[in-house]
């Protein structure tokens, strides 16, 4: 567990208990506590219990059992903190961080408004501490007395911004990657079907086999014959609903299709009344050519087109869809390409122009690259932006409600862009040295 | 002062005439549009991402919130494709409903389109009209299912209830007056000087250039592309009903405008059909009450009021959830098309021009 954030709620009344458990986070003022800068991951030393600034995440770890404490012995119960889960919970505590500075007191014994009010004491001032620094020579962690003595820690990666996915560096964001590769197919379907009734009939050998052994034992013993084995049936379970499992092409235009590409189709199959067709990568433009073109199929419109992730599988790792309309057939068909990471496949804008913010889509959702591609730049999320999040490995969970300035430019790019178009109208945005 | 050089503006994103958070970077020379360049994604919420981390029920309350003046047509675009992904079956006296509300939400959705579309150009009037209907429609799908925008109006398998007692009066006062109304706003529009004269031979896009962009809906019928997905490839209680698909010819703002009034009748029609032919029966499917996925993909494209509107699922054996969630958005595909449209055309066009896309953000941007 670690915590990420603690703030105080209104109704203090400034009894320094929380001062006394845990100096390095909690500072009593005059009128009421308010968390230390040197802690947060912004700097502000703040009592503006809206302002809930998260904590430097190795502080939130190290301090937390104090932490607890000064909450739970707070009278009036106005310290607040959120509590995460770390997916390393089991690899031991990263160090307190060089950065922490007051040494705790000696006695970390709850004194509850006995003590004075520690004006100037160690009053760390409130750094605007940059990115939290990894200790590179850790301080003995001095505060709790239950601490066990830490061991060599691994210093953390220090996080370069706002928009930063590193699970180590926000620890509630926790993602689930999936297992399995559900990638819909008529060859797998029939291999898992040809395994499933192999294993049933295996068990019903095998049940055949006992009764009969069963059987000899008993006549030899004189008994009666046990009851013979009831081979089960599956009983409908009474729903509407029917699971459409894929069928093999019947179709004359997967057939054509075949028949026209040869070898580079790897699959081509039917399911829930839609045709699917996949064919090898390098035979896409080949492929979408003749969709469009062939006498035969005429697929003028491409409906859609869209890719999906299966980190799982091996040899692969997206599959791309095109899905093609023929308006004069009322005909759908299915195009599907698998590629690998960093393959970046045919265009398809130079035959179905719609295809152009499509694509876009998918390299700012996805991360693909498509070849020959006349405006690859993002189209959904801002042009700074720094992953792709539609790949399964993007979290969910956000970090909490937090401050963006919108005007900040993260990686440079709009700082870049502004001055090239600047230098081009002759015009000079560079700021004057200072003299 | 008369310096002949090109300007770039910008036009939005916070500008009333772009219908929520467009930018147009637009390069002007004088009042010609030398060249346009949409940019998009100020509404982005990740739609996407956000359904497939939830389940197959719970995601139909973001299909509401994409294309918010058509939540009916949405939800009945997700329900049918979640059908279609687990094989269910829908009774037909739910199917008969589900069509007859999507051919209300499909007049609500062209109601405020024209509304909208006439406060750009300039004819006010016919706002007020037309939202004395909508708030009629608004009315039934409360009775229907309580709200009035964000519907969630559809259960997978069916619906939730059968109609509510008095529901086919409110439908039946409703058609009664309806026809009246749509020769109203014609009388204030078709044969209005102006009107002809802002939109007609405005906005041009020809059949060969729609089909390549992959436009749908209205935008391709007034090219004269009869493409209605109702017909071609029918879903819910279509195959049933008797209607016509209006075309134009001319490619043209006027055309689509002639085309949107042609197609709220046909809309009338089918909705006249489905209550007088309201089969008896139940109105939900028997289904276990937690929906776990085999492997399986569809793509599941219905006739939204703007377009096509398909739906991507990928379903992972035994999850809860979809694997992949992806949506074709009308307005998407056919803004696309919108720099061929204004290129060479007026800055004032170019209002005309977004106006007859009937493009909504919510469900460009997701």
């Amino acid at each position: 567990m670690a915590i990420i954030k603690v703030w105080i709620e209104e109704g203090c009344i400034v009894c320094n208990a929380c001062e006394a458990e845990c100096p390095e986070v909690f500072k009593v003022t005059d009128e009421t506590c308010v968390i230390n800068g040197a802690v947060r991951e912004d700097g502000q030393t703040t009592e503006n219990r809206a302002e809930k600034g998260a904590l430097k995440v190795e502080l939130g770890r190290s301090l937390e059992a104090t932490i607890v404490a000064a909450a739970t012995g707070c009278p009036v119960n106005v310290i607040k903190f959120d509590q995460v889960a770390t997916p390393a919970e089991a690899a031991p505590e990263a160090p307190k961080a060089a950065a922490e500075p007051a040494p705790a007191p000696a006695a970390p014994a709850p004194l509850p408004a006995a003590e004075p009010v520690k004006a100037a004491a160690p009053a760390p001032a409130p750094v605007p501490a940059p990115a939290p620094v990894p200790a590179p020579a850790p301080v003995p962690a001095p505060a709790p007395a239950a601490k066990a003595p830490e061991p060599e820690a691994v210093p953390e990666p220090a996080p370069a911004g706002p928009y930063v996915y590193d699970i180590q560096a926000a620890p509630n964001r926790v993602v689930v990657m999936p297992k399995t590769v559900p990638l819909p197919s008529f060859k797998t379907y029939q291999a898992e079907q040809a395994a499933l009734a192999a294993a049933d009939e295996a068990k019903w050998q095998k049940a055949l086999a006992d009764f009969e052994t069963a059987k000899a034992k008993a006549a030899a013993d004189g008994k009666d014959a046990p009851k013979p084995p009831v081979r089960a049936v599956p009983r409908p379970d009474g729903n509407d609903m029917k699971f459409p499992a894929p069928l093999p092409a019947t179709d004359p235009d997967l057939l054509r299709l075949q028949e026209l590409l040869g070898d580079k189709v790897e699959e081509a199959f039917q399911q829930a009344g839609e045709m699917t067709c996949q064919i090898h990568r390098d035979a896409l433009r080949e492929a979408l050519d003749l969709c469009r073109d062939d006498a035969a199929l005429r697929y003028e419109m491409l409906s859609d087109e869209t890719a999906t992730h299966y980190p799982a599988a091996s040899g692969w790792a997206f599959s791309v869809v095109y899905h093609l309309t023929s308006l004069r057939r009322h005909k759908r068909l299915r195009l599907r390409i698998l590629i690998p990471e960093g393959y970046e496949p045919a265009s398809a804008v130079p035959v179905y122009p719609t295809a152009n913010w499509l694509e876009r889509e998918i390299w700012d959702m996805l991360g693909i690259r498509f070849q020959g591609h006349p405006d690859m730049v993002r189209i959904l999320c801002p042009d700074d932006w720094e992953a792709h999040p539609l790949r399964k490995e993007y979290p969910t969970p956000g970090l909490g409600m937090r401050d963006i300035d919108f005007r900040e430019d993260r990686s440079g790019v709009l700082m870049r862009i502004a001055m090239e178009k600047a230098g081009n109208a002759g015009i000079n945005l560079h700021p004057p040295k200072a003299e | 002062m008369f310096k002949n050089e090109e300007m770039e503006i910008n036009m939005g994103p916070q500008h009333p005439s772009t219908h929520g958070v467009l930018r147009l970077k637009l390069r002007l020379d004088g009042e010609i549009v030398k060249h346009c360049r949409p940019v998009i994604g100020y509404l982005h919420r990740g739609v996407e991402k956000i359904c497939e981390n939830k389940t197959f029920f719970q995601g139909q309350v973001w299909t509401d919130r994409m294309d918010y003046t058509s939540a009916v047509a949405n939800n009945l675009g997700w329900a049918e494709a979640i059908e279609k992904l687990f094989g269910i079956t829908v009774p037909r006296r739910a199917q008969y409903i589900r069509t007859m509300l999507n051919e209300f939400n499909r007049l609500a959705s062209h109601l405020i389109w024209l509304a909208t579309h006439g406060l750009d150009i300039g004819a006010m009037t016919v706002f007020l009209y037309t939202f004395r209907e909508r708030e009629a429609i608004l009315d039934i799908f409360e009775a229907f299912c309580g709200s009035r925008l964000t519907t969630t109006a559809f259960r997978i398998g069916g619906l939730r209830e059968d109609l509510p007692p008095g529901f086919e009066k409110l439908v039946r006062d409703f058609l009664a007056k309806f026809p009246d109304c749509v020769n109203e706003y014609e009388t204030l529009l078709t044969e209005n000087r102006i009107w002809k004269k802002r939109t007609i031979g405005v906005g041009l896009l020809g059949a060969e250039d729609a089909i390549a962009m992959g436009i749908t809906g209205p935008v391709l019928r007034a090219a004269g592309v009869a493409y209605d997905i109702r017909k071609a490839f029918p879903y819910a209680a279509y195959a049933e009903m008797d209607f016509e698909v209006p075309t134009r010819p001319e490619g043209d703002t006027y055309a689509r405008y002639l085309v949107r009034l042609a197609e709220m009748r046909q809309s009338a029609r089918i909705i006249q059909q489905c209550i007088d032919g309201l089969p008896e029966g139940p109105v939900m499917a028997k289904l276990p009450k937690i929906l776990k996925s085999e492997v399986n993909e569809v793509y599941h494209p219905t006739e939204c009021p703007k377009g096509e509107l398909g739906y991507y699922l990928v379903g992972e054996k035994g999850s809860t959830n979809p694997y992949r969630f992806h949506v074709r958005a009308p307005g998407f595909i056919n803004l696309q098309a919108l720099p061929m449209m204004v290129e060479g055309g007026l800055v004032a066009d170019v209002i005309a021009t977004i106006g007859t896309l009937d493009v909504v953000l919510g469900e460009i941007d997701r």
